[in-house]
């Protein structure tokens, strides 16, 4: 049997879950794998970005899944190595996301910047240099 | 070669953090690298559980923040893995909290998700077949 490999599936907490969604389409690409909504809109959605999926989810503070406006910050950055990431920070910031500082060679060996989404949550896009 | 594109999430921890033996414990992670403050706790730790890339960061800006100091978290990190009891165990011994034990969903996963000890979820899961 071949070993299963050990990778991420990141859940991201919002308000607005549907916006969200088109959001990340639009920023970077995604395609959504499923999408279910709740009577009430709330949404649970997992999305693929060049085939590495994540969750965006409605958040529920009655389950403890905070969204960063509610806290007024996040606790996880959502580190993304890619192949071009100057083109794809470009595309967020055109879909929405505001620039914290623009991509460029880092002394610790990424080419790296980081955008932060309408919804809160801090994008490093970033590939080894 | 075309790099793969994938996640390596930063987990923001509190100041002066000096000892993220945890994650080794619990998940047998590898710390490839580290950035330590000059009373030698960590800025940032580079770390990977069998070739899966992640870091901790201490707080230091007004955006993001520690789950302590905001009292929750905002993102899950689901991890899979091939033995979600094992790891499950491991993380418990090493000072994780269990949040829901680990048990099969009907939507196809053995799931069970710990709270750190630097207050951030996990989900730790396999794919199982739908029943």
């Amino acid at each position: 049997m071949e070993k299963l490999k050990t990778s991420f599936l990141p859940t991201l907490s919002v308000r607005r879950g549907a916006a969200a969604v088109d959001f990340y389409k639009q920023a970077f690409g995604a395609g959504v794998v499923f999408c279910i909504a709740d009577p009430e809109g709330a949404v649970v959605a997992q999305l693929s970005i060049d085939g590495v999926e994540f969750l965006v989810a409605d958040e529920s503070p009655a389950h403890e899944n905070f969204s960063p406006e509610t806290l007024g910050g996040s606790t996880i950055r959502m580190g993304l190595v890619v192949t071009d990431p100057d083109a794809l920070a470009a595309q967020a910031v055109a879909a929405g996301a505001t620039e914290i500082y623009p991509v460029a060679d880092q002394d610790y060996g990424y080419r790296l910047g980081r955008i932060k989404d309408p919804f809160g949550h801090h994008w490093e896009i970033c590939r080894k240099l | 070669m075309k790099p793969k594109t994938f996640f390596a999430p930063e987990l923001i921890i509190d100041n002066g953090i000096t000892d993220v033996d945890f994650y080794k414990k619990a998940f047998g992670a590898v710390e490839l690298r580290r950035f330590s403050n000059d009373d030698g706790s960590i800025h940032v730790s580079e770390m990977e559980i069998d070739g899966a890339l992640f870091h901790l960061h201490e707080v230091t800006s007004m955006y993001n923040s520690s789950p302590f100091k905001l009292a929750g978290t905002t993102v899950i990190i689901g991890l899979f893995v091939e033995d979600v009891d094992m790891v499950m165990a491991n993380a418990v011994e090493a000072g994780a909290t269990v949040r829901s034990p680990a048990q099969d969903y009907e939507y196809g996963y053995r799931q069970g998700q710990i709270v750190d000890p630097h207050g951030h979820r996990w989900q730790i899961q396999k794919q199982i077949p739908i029943t």
